[in-house]
């Protein structure tokens, strides 16, 4: 078996106990929030008969272990349950909610390879010029920034002031993709410049120190134009860090998008869960954080696989 | 008899740096740094305002004013007026006393329950540090500001709740650090030499180990509480903090979400309040970390 192909399916297998102990987490949080939800159901009035009768249906009244078994094998088939607020399908909400926070989370994500890894770049090259010193403060600046707050200050200047862009308001990016992503700028910016920042960050300093290099100096003794030296032998080694950094950070950008979804009334699964929480919807609370964490463990490896292809030393190990 | 005393025991024998040393150099690298200087300044008079908010000559945070409503910012309101007529600048002072208290015990709670848990999965047996590890690993494993929304909505909202949820959030965080840097100062040489000596294992954590690791951590919790303080103002703007009437910033912006048309000065003071303290603990975090350790210098 090739050593890479092995890596993966033993991490795979590491993977299942994780899994399980997730789906235990996620089933036992839930049942620590206070509120009845049969109470809640009924609006919080209803008689004490009507409420027993209402937690029988639900199940509320059986065991929890039986409870947990019963939901691990619905959510196996691809069942989350139903909402208790508006009866629908979680499922199905998550299918139609899930576009709008990819495309959310690709943009920021995009915004900051973007903007990040160049700003990180002309950092280093021109380490103590004034580009240097106007990147950092901006990095700096731009770290102690709330993203929610920065959405409010984007949606004054660029919304109400300039009138350039859609307050709120959406469309999705699955039927009308430009005028979708439209409506996504604003809330990718909020959501992008943290990590933008962290990577402008961390390239610079992993490419100050390639550039201490020996091999650095090799490539520039042998005559290389400094543009092959700088890309080709500086860059794509400084980059490896920055993967994971990436890959760590996605969650942060899951997290976040909850709030920016929030600010913005983007449709979004993040926005679906703060509405949950108000609402005490117990079966979508529960199936959305086993949905985000599974996905957030996946993202993880995945970042994990990346960063031992991109660094061939990783491999023997 | 004395004299023969004082000359064996005064062969000199280079002795590594103390814990305690390190420190005192490290401080004194640190007071050197312009920048540390300025963060300790932004968040020392920070710290002063939100302390000294009741003999301030501030009109109350709370009391409604309707005739005076959505006042731009000028030479009665500096930070203007929001919708019920209350004075921005005053609340966002007070909300600077429950924002960095909840920040701040939060950093508490988690400093000491992490660094202890890390140094028992330090040196503990196999099995300890295993339960330990693979519980932090969970905890690790939702993404962060998302627990920290699960863990406050099931405890009620609150600071208390804010307090327990980032601490939960970032207690798996600091065992980790904690634990590393354990298991490095415990394969040290100077430890294998005390234990030598018949050192209680008790005596060798608490008088070695521990102080040993402080130093390393301490760069890192000043670190996460710039995040803290960030995370402390999202989860209160989604309205899991303190409830109204008491301010705290993050509450402030989620009311002056309905009013940026007309008054974005609600918006723009108390975010500038948290951009600042966050920027303060940066300037600082960074200046504590490139002193005390010249390896995670960026």
């Amino acid at each position: 078996m090739p050593p890479l192909l092995r890596q993966v399916l033993t991490r795979l297998v590491a993977l299942i106990p994780m899994l399980i102990a997730l789906s235990i987490a996620s089933f036992a949080l839930v049942h620590v929030i206070p509120g009845d939800p049969a109470l809640v159901m009924l609006g919080g009035e209803g008689t004490p008969q009507q409420v027993a009768e209402l937690r029988k249906q639900l199940g509320l009244d059986r065991p929890l272990p039986v409870r947990y078994w019963e939901w691990l094998t619905r959510v196996a088939r691809g069942d989350l349950g139903e909402s208790l607020y508006n009866r629908t399908r979680i499922t199905d909400e998550l299918v139609w909610r899930f576009p709008t926070t990819l495309a959310l989370v690709c943009l920021s994500l995009l915004i900051s390879v973007v903007v990040g890894v160049p700003a990180g770049l002309l950092s280093a090259v021109f380490r103590n010029s004034w580009v240097d010193h106007a990147a950092r403060l901006l990095t700096l600046v731009s770290l102690s920034m709330p993203s929610f707050w920065l959405g409010l200050m984007l949606i004054i200047l660029f919304s109400l002031k300039l009138n350039l862009l859609p307050v709120v308001g959406y469309t999705s990016v699955v039927t009308d993709l430009w005028s979708g992503l439209r409506f996504l700028i604003l809330p990718s910016c909020a959501l992008g410049t943290y990590l933008t920042a962290l990577l402008a960050r961390l390239v610079r300093s992993s490419v100050l120190e390639v550039l201490g290099q020996d091999y650095v100096r090799t490539a520039r003794a042998k005559g290389l134009h400094e543009r092959v030296v700088l890309f080709r032998h500086a860059l794509r080694n400084a980059l490896i860090p920055a993967v994971t950094v990436m890959g760590i950070n996605l969650g942060i950008l899951l997290g976040g998008s909850a709030v920016i979804e929030t600010m913005f009334v983007l449709p979004g699964v993040g926005q679906l869960v703060i509405t949950a929480l108000y609402n005490r919807d117990l079966p979508v609370i529960q199936g959305l954080i086993l949905y985000i964490s599974v996905l957030y463990v996946l993202i993880n490896l995945a970042v994990d696989l990346l960063y031992t292809y991109l660094d061939p030393r990783l491999r023997l190990g | 008899m004395a004299p023969a005393m004082s000359e064996a025991s005064s062969i000199p024998i280079p002795l590594p740096p103390t814990a305690l040393e390190r420190l005192g150099r490290a401080w004194r690298k640190i007071g050197r740094n312009r920048l540390s200087l300025i963060g300790s300044l932004i968040i020392m008079s920070l710290v002063l305002v939100a302390l000294a908010a009741p003999f301030l000559d501030l009109a109350s945070p709370v009391k409604l004013n309707i005739s005076s409503r959505f006042l731009p910012p000028g030479s009665g309101h500096w930070f203007g007026t929001d919708q019920l007529g209350r004075d921005v600048l005053s609340r966002v002072v007070y909300g600077a006393r429950v924002s960095l208290t909840a920040s701040l015990l939060t950093m508490l709670a988690a400093g000491l329950t992490g660094v202890s848990l890390g140094i028992v999965a330090g040196v503990g047996t196999a099995r300890v540090s295993g339960v330990i590890m693979r519980l932090m690993d969970l905890l690790m494993s939702f993404p962060p500001l998302l627990l920290a929304v699960a863990v406050a909505a099931a405890l009620g909202t609150g600071t208390r709740s804010i307090i327990i949820a980032l601490s939960v959030v970032y207690l798996p965080r600091i065992v980790r650090v904690t634990r590393g840097i354990a298991l490095t100062v415990v394969a040290q040489e100077y430890i294998v030499a005390a234990q030598a000596l018949g050192s209680p294992r008790w005596r060798l954590v608490l008088r070695t180990v521990l102080p040993n690791c402080l130093s390393v951590v301490v760069v890192q919790l000043s670190l996460y509480f710039a995040e803290v303080l960030l995370a402390e103002a999202a989860l209160s703007f989604l309205g899991l903090g303190e409830p109204p009437p008491t301010p705290t910033w993050g509450n402030i912006l989620h009311d002056s979400q309905k009013y940026i048309r007309n008054a974005p000065w609600i918006a723009i003071f108390p975010g500038c309040a948290i951009a600042l303290s966050v920027l303060g603990l940066n300037l600082f975090g960074d200046a504590v970390r490139d002193a005390m350790d010249p390896r995670l210098r960026t």
